[in-house]
């Protein structure tokens, strides 16, 4: 598959057939475009560079087309050039993903780039996310079929997105799934409830030397098709609920674990607990090997056939999210707790409005192997018990309403950081961290909220080193948002490290909502660092200077 | 519709269900095998008689018919020409012809299937001398001159082998150009087995232990050879020590040595190692 | 660039010129909190009007605005008949979190999962929150992004208006 280029005349002729379409035929023309873009400028102390373009802009444009049980859609992409932290491989501009799918009750078929999930995704899940800048689409012909209510049948195959091309490791699949609740008369109104499925992947790549790295002249016997299968169930029964999944993958050596030919598995349980006001979950999770990809040279987050997200709850407070933990496909295991209870408003402890507590603990270790050879071998064994520590937190968020304007939230956080995770060798980092976060409503046009948050760390920064780590040290953070209204924001933010760490983040936007269009301007700094969503994450380097976000939706 | 559709799915489900290969390891646990790509030549020693042997690729397979005839003829050839005859048999790729017979190993290669696309062998019994000029079908009565002719020519390279070792088995390569040769050469080293006793249609009759000679098993180089480190020039010895891994228990194994030329892949001198 | 930029602009204006009157997709597979596949076409309010809310269990302005609305939810109902549906994108990281959290914030609302994005795509929504109004027939009549508080009174309004 060459590289698809489209010029914008031939991109509007399109979208005017489309538009012509609607008068003819009828159907609906939907989607969104957005465009990102940044002036830098340099900043020695965080360590940004002016970039020689000036003007870095990421942008895209959807459009899906309607009608009917037939849909078809397209999207733009242009990297001119990418924005900072953005893969260099992506510059350039075309028509990055196209399909035509067909959809009724009891059939989808789609032709083309399409996104398909089995399961929670250990197997197979294409997806794509602008903002970690990742696309892992499947070419190809995606079935999903319905033969009755509560019966779901897929079948794939296709080639996955490698920037604006397309890997040539050929991924194929099956999957089924079966709800006992809607084929089983007696069980439609039971309070259990059961869910089951399975599924199969296989991914074919041709053959390639890759030797052995003390004898250079053996080369590796490499399976040219690597399966993966999984199955799962849901199973609830009033307010209780169960999850569960297992996976294993065949001999798959690629480089990321350094060509072994051990072979992969994953199994993940989550039991929840839920009635009105309060619920509580625990979720456990094990990896050994399971990173999947269509081809078994690429390193980096593309062309990943399936998703292993992290065990760890998804923080957004800036510094909850400051050293984020990112799943370790080679091996990992872990544990992860939640508690969430409104208190009644009355009582001693929920006061006038109630008070909602919300704790979350996780910790995810190493697994503990015997190693028995490098590349080309059955790799390691893996011996019971608990690994390093890569990472602990434990979170404990209170809000409450403290009259009819004001609403606070206070929490306090401890974690617990392996470097190893990222790559780096060094000592755990603990670090402790208090957020407040006060939004008060003055009138019914203007409200604002301030938030305060710091971070107390054992790391230092350290000059000499080749890559510093510019999160290190001791942080505090203040945020200013006044909402306007409906349409209008403005915030200004400032996060300053004031001991055994460098550097101060000013930072201040302005916003503007009508609709689903959203425009943003910005000015300011931005730390080095990482940004994980789902586990997966990317590195962002500093930045210093202007930025402007656009989205609509249509 | 629907039927279709449930069946349609069936089948992918089957098909990606056996997508999914399983590598054995060698007996030191790893899961690799010799690639011969990255040996290094050295200064050789000049051969005292250069030999020009004949190289013949033969295709065939169990059930058919007209093999035997071809084997006869081959095996009369190598008793009269003796060792100067450097013979391979590759068990065609082809589903009806070159499909096991019942109780019997199957022998197609990948390796073979490579050489065969690549020669666009059409129908079997097929052969090849030196992979170069005209294909010789059914019986092969002709076979024997061309045979000789091939011998006649004087050699471009003179090569010798040894081998030595029981399962870690090493290959001396020694070799030294006669005539001067500027084209890139490359050395491929077959690994074939005598005394196969399994199914053969022979004209019309089934046998259940025919004799298979010369069975290509595996080719322990690259598929088409690995690079010779040279000049070219007249009298100039290289030599190499390849290493490979012999399977389990495997009897009357012979390795057969090949310099090619790398573009047109025409085999300028063969011989049979051990 | 400049070319770029202008078909852009002029992708999102012919875009919001369609837009009125874009139906609802039916047919795409969504998940309820107990884990039973529906298709989109179970979101309706027997001809009254629906909001739709895509939220995340990770989004905080998301929950805002559903707390929020919660407070108010019961008025709206009795006032317009409308019907607040809402709609997770979270994927499998924190899928399992959903019905907990519905629970634990005691939402009124009919909750979905749509895990692998395909309404989300299908509306071209691009970030969270993202709020439609649906009217009677199904056809999307308003949307909008983001949430700031007290952005719920104009989503009400809008309601209002559809029943004039």
């Amino acid at each position: 598959m060459k590289r698809l280029k489209i010029t914008i005349p031939l991109l509007l002729c399109l979208l005017s057939a489309t538009v012509h379409a609607q008068g003819i035929l009828g159907g609906h023309v939907t989607g969104n475009v957005q465009a990102d873009a940044q002036l830098c400028r340099a900043d020695s102390v965080i360590g940004a560079e002016a970039v020689e373009e000036i003007m870095r802009m990421n942008a895209r444009a959807d459009i899906l087309y309607t009608n009917g049980d037939f849909s078809a859609g397209l999207r733009f992409e242009m990297y001119q050039n990418p924005l900072l932290g953005f893969d260099p491989r992506y510059k350039g501009q075309g028509l990055a993903n196209y399909f035509v799918a067909y959809n009724t009750k009891r059939l989808s078929v789609t032709a083309g780039n399409f996104y398909e999930q089995f399961g929670s995704g250990m197997i197979l899940r294409t997806y794509e996310d602008r903002y970690l800048g990742l696309d892992n689409s499947l070419l190809g012909l995606n079935l999903t079929f319905r033969p009755w209510d509560g019966v779901t049948l897929k079948a794939l195959a296709g080639k996955q997105r490698y920037f604006w091309d397309y890997g040539e490791g050929l991924v194929r699949g099956i999957d089924g799934e079966v709800n006992f609740n809607s084929i089983i008369k007696s069980m439609q109104d039971s309070k259990f409830r059961a869910t089951v499925g399975a599924g199969f992947v296989s991914k074919y790549q041709p053959d390639e030397t890759i030797t052995l790295l003390d004898d250079p002249e053996y080369k590796l016997v490499l399976p040219k098709n690597v399966g993966a299968a999984s199955v799962r169930a849901d199973l609830g029964y009033g307010g209780w609920s169960l999850q569960a999944e297992y996976a294993r993958k065949g001999q798959d050596p690629w480089t990321y674990n350094d060509y072994i030919y051990r072979e992969g598995e994953a199994i993940m349980l989550n039991l929840g607990y839920s009635q009105r006001g309060f619920s509580a979950g625990i979720q456990a999770k094990r990896i050994d090997n399971m990173g999947f990809k269509s081809m078994r040279g690429v390193s980096g987050e593309m062309l990943f056939i399936n998703y292993l997200p992290a065990i760890t709850k998804n923080h957004t407070y800036a510094f909850l999210a400051m050293y984020p933990y990112a799943t370790q496909v080679n091996g990992e295991q872990g544990l992860q707790g939640d508690v969430m209870w409104k208190i009644k408003k009355g009582t001693l402890l929920g006061g006038k409005y109630g008070t909602d507590l919300h704790i979350n603990s996780s910790v995810v270790t190493g697994l503990v192997t015997d190693s028995i050879g490098g590349r080309g071998t059955e790799g390691y064994t893996v011996k019971g018990g608990v690994g390093d520590l890569y990472y602990g937190d434990v979170s404990i968020e209170v809000s409450r309403k403290l009259s009819k304007s004001v609403k606070a939230a206070l929490t306090y956080a401890y974690q617990v950081f392996n470097p190893k995770v990222e790559n780096e060798i060094g000592p755990l980092h603990h670090n402790n961290i208090v957020i407040a976060d006060v939004s008060w409503k003055v009138n019914k046009k203007h409200s604002l909220r301030f938030e305060t948050e710091w971070l107390g760390s054992d790391s230092h920064y350290d000059a000499s080193e080749p890559a510093p780590d510019m999160r290190a040290g001791d942080w505090l953070m203040g945020l200013v948002e006044w909402n306007i209204g409906t349409h209008w924001f403005v915030t200004a933010s400032d996060q300053y490290a004031y001991r055994d760490g460098v550097g101060n983040y000013p930072s201040v936007n302005v916003g503007y909502t009508h609709g689903a269009t959203r425009l943003q301007l910005g000015y300011g700094k931005q730390r080095k660092g990482i940004i994980c969503i789902g586990g997966v994450c990317r590195p962002v380097p500093a930045s210093n200077g202007l930025t402007f976000s656009l989205t609509t939706s249509f | 519709m629907k039927k279709i559709l449930i069946a349609l799915m069936g089948v992918m489900g089957l098909m990606s269900l056996m997508g999914c290969d399983k590598i054995e390891p060698d007996a030191n646990g790893r899961y690799a095998v010799f690639a011969g790509s990255a040996a290094t030549w050295t200064d050789g020693t000049p051969i005292a008689n250069p030999v020009q042997h004949a190289y013949v690729e033969k295709y065939t397979g169990p059930i058919c018919n007209n093999c035997p005839d071809a084997d006869r003829t081959l095996e009369a050839a190598h008793t009269q020409f003796g060792d100067t005859l450097v013979l391979v048999s590759v068990n065609s790729k082809d589903n009806t012809l070159g499909a096991p017979g019942p109780d019997s190993p199957d022998m197609r290669t990948e390796d073979g299937a490579i050489w065969e696309d690549f020669w666009n062998i059409q129908s079997i019994p097929a052969a090849y001398i030196n992979r170069s000029g005209s294909v010789y079908t059914s019986s092969m009565a002709d076979i024997s001159a061309g045979i000789r002719a091939a011998i006649n020519e004087s050699p471009v390279v003179a090569l010798e082998g040894s081998v030595s070792g029981s399962s870690e088995i090493s290959v001396d390569v020694n070799l030294q150009f006669i005539q001067a040769y500027t084209n890139p050469v490359t050395l491929t080293l077959v690994l074939t087995q005598d005394s196969l006793r399994y199914f053969q249609i022979d004209g019309t009759q089934p046998v259940y232990d025919y004799v298979h000679n010369h069975m290509l098993r595996d080719v322990i180089t690259d598929v088409w050879g690995a690079d010779i480190d040279c000049t070219g020039a007249v009298g100039e010895c290289r030599k190499a020590t390849f290493r490979f891994t012999l399977p389990d228990g495997m009897e009357y194994w012979h390795v057969v040595a090949l310099v090619s030329d790398k573009e047109s892949r025409r085999v300028l001198n063969s011989v049979q190692c051990n | 660039m400049k070319k770029l930029l202008l078909a852009l602009a002029a992708i999102a204006l012919a875009g919001s010129l369609m837009a009125q009157g874009a139906k609802m997709p039916e047919n795409i597979s969504l998940k309820t909190v107990d884990g039973q596949t529906v298709q989109s076409s179970v979101i309706q309010n027997d001809g009254r009007p629906v909001i739709i809310s895509f939220w995340a269990t990770w989004c905080k302005p998301c929950n805002r605005e559903l707390n929020n609305i919660k407070e108010v939810y019961e008025e709206w109902q009795e006032e317009t008949g409308v019907k607040l549906v809402a709609i997770s994108i979270d994927d499998a990281r924190s899928a399992a979190r959903v019905k907990p959290h519905v629970d634990g914030n005691d939402w009124p609302y009919e909750v979905y999962l749509d895990q692998n994005s395909d309404l989300k795509r299908a509306l071209g929504v691009v970030n969270v929150p993202h709020t439609f109004i649906l009217n009677g027939e199904g056809e999307i009549v308003w949307q909008h992004t983001g949430y700031q508080d007290g952005g719920e009174d104009e989503v009400i309004e809008q309601v209002r208006q559809l029943l004039k």
